[in-house]
C-alpha cells in the first residue's frame, strides 16, 4: 500500500494527478429514461480502437498487390498464429462499428442532440460516418477475392455517373480505367493512411466537443424538468458510468467472439478479372439501400439525390430552428423515423425480394 | 504563301524522283504512269518486300542495266538482253529462278547464317514439285503462289501469307477450290477440298487461329512446307510425334503398332482423325457407347477387358480428384487452407495428365500404376483438407471458452455497477 502511495506521489508531482482526479470526480453524465443511447458513442470509439489494433496486426503480414494480396490474407488465416482470429475480429468489428455509428447517429437525431450549441459535434459526427463507410468500402477490396473485386467494380462505376467530373473521379478511385492491382494499392493507401489520419483528426475534435459541452438532454426531458414533472439527475462518470461503458465493451467483445466462432469470416475465391460476374451481386449491407434505390430511379438523379441528402443531413442543425429554440419538433422526428424505415425496407428488399 | 509552299513541294518531289531515277531506271519508269499503267508493283516492292529492305534491287532478279534508260527516255537501254535482262520467268521456271540465290549457301549467309538453303531440294520431293517437274503440270504451286512476288514478307511478319496463322488460308486458295483440285488424285482417290473447313473446327485450328497459340500446328507443321506431302501410313505418328512425343513413343512400343501395320491403319489418325482432330476426351477409351476400343475388340476378348480396366482406372482417379478438389476448395474459401494442399493436388492432377498419355501403351498395368499413385495423393490431400476444416471446430470450442470468460467478466462488472450505484445519490449530481 505504501508502495502504491509512493508511486501515486511520484506521478502526482510530475503530472498533477490530483487535478485529474478532481476533474473526474466532478464529471457527470445526465441520467434519464433515454440515457441508454449515450453509450453508443463510447462503444463506437471502442470498436474503432479494436479496428486500429487488429488492423495494425494484419498490416504486419498483408501485401497490397494484386499478385499477393489474396495469398497474404490466406497466409494470415492459415499460417500466422491466431491470424484467423485477428482477421475475423477485424471484419466483424468493422461491420458492428458501422452499424453502431448509424444507430448512434439516428439516436442523436431523434433526441435532437444536434441542436444549439452542439451543431459542430453533429457535423464532425456525420463526417465520421462517411469516413466509416469509406473505411468499409476500401477495406472490402483488400483481400482481393472475387466478390470484393466485382463489388468494387459496381461501386466505383457509380462514381462515373457524377455529372462533369464522374470520369475523373472514377479514374482517381481506380487508378486507371479498370479495377486492377493499381486500385488495390490505392484503396490500401486510403484504408491505412488517408482515412485513419482524417478520422483521428475528426474523432479528436468530436470527442473534445462532447467533453467540453457534456451530453445533451432531450427536449422532452428538459420540458418535464422545467415543469417540475421530473428531477434533473446525473450519474458520476467515474466510476459508475465508466463501469457501464466497460460492461458494454465487454459484451461487444463477447458478441464479436460469438460471431467469429459461429461464422468464421470466409476468404472466398481469388479475384479473376476474366470471370463473369455472378447474378444479383450486391455491395456491403450498408450500401444496399442506396444500391437498391438506384435500381428504381435514373442513376444520375439517384446519385444527385443522395449527394444533396447527404449535404442537407450534415447541415441539419441549421435547419431545425424549432429544436434550437428548445421546442419539440415532431416533423423532424417523423423525418428521422421515415429515413430509418426507408433504409431498412430498401435493404430488406435488396436481400429478400425475388430475383435480387 | 500557299503558292510558295506548292512550288517547294513540287521541286522536292521532282528531286526525289530524280534521285530514284538515277539510282534505278527500273524504279524510275515503273513508278511513272508515262511508262506503265500499274505502278503498284514498285510501291509494293519498296514498301515492305524483304528483298528491297535487304538491298536487293530489281536487276538482281531480272537482270538488265538499272543505270540507263530512264534519264535517256529509252527503257530498252535498261531492259537490254545483252546485259542479262530476262524479264520474269515462266511459272515452271520460278523455283529455279528463286533458287539461284536461295540455294546459294555463300550468298544467303550474308543475310542470315541460319537461313536454310534446301528449299529447292525439298520442293523437288514435294507433291507440288513432282507435279511441276515430273508431271509438267504448270498449275502446281510454285514459290510465288505461297510467298507472293513483289511484296514478299518474312514468315515472322503477321502480314505474310506464310505467317503461321495465315498458312491455312494460303493453302486453302487451291486446296479448297473444287474446280482447281478436280483433276488431282491421291492413291487413286479424289483429293478432298474440305480440309480447311475441318481444320477450322479442330482443336489445332481453334488454338492456332482463335487463340493465336504458336505451338499449335498449321498445315505445314504436319505436311512440311517446301517438301509438302501427305504423311504416309507409317509416318503419321512421326508427324504427330513432333509435338505429342510421349504418345508417339508409347504407341510405337504398344501391341497396336504391329497390328496397325498389318491392318494398314494410319496410326494416330485411325482414332483421332486428321484435319478434324477434336480435343481428345476420356470417352474415347473404354467399352461404353461411343468408345473407340469396342470398334475392334469384342466383349470377352482380352482387348475388351483391357479397355474396360483402363477406363475404370482413369474414372477412379477423376473421382478421387473431384472429391479432393471439393474439400480443398471449401477449406480455401473458409480460410483454413493456405496452399500446400492445392500444391499437392496439382501433383495428383499431373497424374491424370500423364495417364492420358500412358494410355497409348494400351497396357492396363502401366495405366493402373499411375492412377493408383494419383488416387493415393488425392486421398491424402483430401484428408489434409478435411482435417483443416475440422480445425474450425477446435477454434469454435476455444472461442466458446473465451466467451464464457467474457460473460463472467461482464457479470462481475454488472455486480460492481450495482455496488457503486447503491452508494451513489443520482439526484445530488445534477
Amino acid at each position: 500500500m505504501a508502495r502504491r502511495r509512493r508511486l501515486y506521489k511520484w506521478f502526482d508531482e510530475r503530472v498533477d494527478l490530483q487535478n485529474l482526479e478532481k476533474f473526474l470526480s466532478h464529471k457527470t453524465v445526465p441520467y434519464h429514461r433515454h440515457s441508454i443511447w449515450y453509450y453508443l458513442g463510447g462503444m463506437s470509439l471502442y470498436l474503432f480502437v479494436v479496428q486500429v489494433v487488429t488492423g495494425i496486426l494484419l498490416l504486419l503480414y498483408y501485401k497490397p498487390t494484386a499478385e499477393s494480396a489474396y495469398e497474404s490474407v490466406q497466409y494470415i488465416m492459415t499460417e500466422v498464429p491466431f491470424g484467423w482470429l485477428v482477421r475475423s475480429i477485424h471484419s466483424y468489428a468493422a461491420n458492428l462499428f458501422i452499424g453502431l455509428v448509424f444507430i448512434h447517429m439516428f439516436s442523436v437525431f431523434i433526441m435532437k442532440a444536434y441542436r444549439k450549441p452542439r451543431e459542430l459535434t453533429w457535423i464532425t459526427g456525420a463526417l465520421l460516418l462517411f469516413l466509416a463507410m469509406g473505411f468499409g468500402f476500401s477495406g472490402y477490396l483488400l483481400p482481393w477475392n472475387q466478390l470484393a473485386y466485382l463489388a468494387t467494380n459496381v461501386g466505383t462505376n457509380f462514381a462515373a455517373m457524377i455529372p462533369f467530373v464522374g470520369q475523373w473521379v472514377l479514374k482517381f478511385l481506380r487508378g486507371g480505367n479498370e479495377v486492377t492491382g493499381a486500385t488495390l494499392t490505392r484503396f490500401f493507401g486510403f484504408h491505412v493512411a488517408v482515412l485513419p489520419g482524417l478520422t483521428t483528426l475528426l474523432l479528436t475534435i468530436h470527442v473534445l466537443f462532447v467533453q467540453r459541452q457534456g451530453m445533451s438532454v432531450p427536449v422532452s426531458i428538459e420540458k418535464e424538468i422545467a415543469q417540475g414533472k421530473a428531477k434533473r439527475m446525473a450519474i458520476p462518470f467515474f466510476p459508475n458510468y465508466l463501469y457501464r461503458d466497460i460492461l458494454g465493451w465487454t459484451l461487444a467483445l463477447g458478441l464479436i467472439v460469438l460471431l467469429a466462432s459461429l461464422f468464421p469470416w470466409e476468404l472466398g475465391d481469388k479475384a479473376d478479372m476474366l470471370k463473369p460476374a455472378p447474378p444479383h451481386i450486391k455491395p456491403e449491407w450498408y450500401f444496399v439501400f442506396m444500391y437498391q434505390t438506384l435500381k428504381y430511379v435514373p442513376k444520375v438523379v439517384g446519385i444527385f439525390g443522395f449527394a444533396v441528402a447527404g449535404i442537407v443531413w450534415v447541415l441539419l442543425p441549421f435547419f431545425d430552428r424549432k429544436s434550437n429554440r428548445g421546442e419539440i419538433n415532431r416533423l423532424y422526428t417523423a423525418i428521422g423515423v421515415a429515413v430509418v424505415v426507408y433504409m431498412i425496407v430498401l435493404t430488406a428488399i435488396g436481400y429478400l425480394a425475388p430475383g435480387e | 504563301m500557299k503558292k510558295l509552299l506548292l512550288i517547294s513541294t513540287g521541286i522536292l518531289a521532282l528531286c526525289v524522283a530524280d534521285i530514284d531515277a538515277r539510282e534505278s531506271s527500273c524504279i524510275g519508269c515503273h513508278r511513272s504512269t508515262d511508262w506503265v499503267s500499274d505502278t503498284s508493283l514498285v510501291s509494293t516492292f519498296l514498301a515492305a518486300d524483304i528483298h528491297a529492305s535487304r538491298g536487293i534491287g530489281c536487276e538482281d532478279c531480272h537482270g538488265g542495266d538499272p543505270t540507263k534508260g530512264f534519264a535517256e527516255g529509252d527503257p530498252d537501254l535498261a531492259m537490254d538482253p545483252a546485259k542479262g535482262f530476262a524479264s520474269h520467268p515462266e511459272r515452271a521456271g520460278i523455283p529455279n529462278f528463286c533458287a539461284r540465290c536461295h540455294s546459294d549457301i555463300e550468298f544467303m549467309k550474308r543475310f542470315d547464317p541460319k537461313l536454310p538453303t534446301d528449299q529447292l531440294s525439298l520442293y523437288k520431293t514435294s507433291v507440288h514439285g513432282k507435279l511441276l517437274f515430273g508431271g509438267k503440270d504448270a498449275r502446281a504451286a510454285v514459290c510465288t503462289d505461297c510467298h507472293g512476288t513483289h511484296g514478299i514478307l518474312p514468315a515472322s511478319d503477321s502480314r505474310s501469307r506464310v505467317y503461321f496463322q495465315n498458312v491455312p488460308g494460303t493453302c486453302k486458295v487451291c486446296h479448297s477450290n473444287q474446280a482447281y483440285m478436280a483433276g488431282y488424285r491421291y492413291k487413286g482417290n479424289q483429293i478432298p477440298t474440305d480440309q480447311y473447313d475441318e481444320y477450322l473446327r479442330s482443336i489445332h485450328g481453334q488454338m492456332a487461329l482463335q487463340n493465336g497459340d504458336q505451338s499449335a500446328p498449321v498445315c505445314n507443321d504436319c505436311h512440311g512446307n517446301h517438301g509438302a506431302t501427305p504423311p504416309n501410313l507409317a509416318s503419321v505418328s512421326a508427324a504427330c510425334g513432333e509435338c505429342h512425343a510421349s504418345n508417339r513413343d508409347y504407341f510405337n512400343g504398344s501391341p497396336h503398332k504391329k497390328a496397325w501395320e498389318e491392318l494398314g491403319y494410319p496410326e494416330c489418325e485411325q482414332c483421332h482423325g486428321n484435319h478434324l482432330i477434336v480435343a481428345a476426351t476420356d470417352t474415347l477409351i473404354g467399352v461404353a457407347q461411343g468408345a473407340l476400343c469396342v470398334q475392334c475388340h469384342d466383349p470377352g476378348t482380352g482387348g475388351y477387358q483391357a479397355a474396360a480396366q483402363m477406363k475404370a482406372a482413369i474414372d477412379s482417379l477423376k473421382d478421387a480428384l473431384a472429391l479432393a478438389e471439393d474439400a480443398v476448395h471449401e477449406a480455401e474459401t473458409r480460410g483454413v487452407e493456405g496452399g500446400q494442399a492445392r500444391f499437392d493436388l496439382g501433383a495428383a492432377k499431373d497424374k491424370l495428365t500423364r495417364v492420358r498419355s500412358v494410355v497409348h501403351t494400351f497396357d492396363p498395368a502401366q495405366v493402373t500404376e499411375i492412377t493408383s499413385a494419383g488416387i493415393q495423393t488425392a486421398s491424402t490431400v483430401r484428408q489434409t483438407a478435411l482435417a483443416s476444416l475440422g480445425d474450425i471446430k477446435i477454434r469454435q470450442i476455444g472461442l466458446g471458452m473465451a466467451l464464457v470468460i467474457v460473460i463472467l467478466v461482464a457479470f462481475a462488472l454488472w455486480r460492481k455497477i450495482k455496488q457503486v450505484d447503491s452508494k451513489t445519490d443520482f439526484t445530488a449530481q445534477g
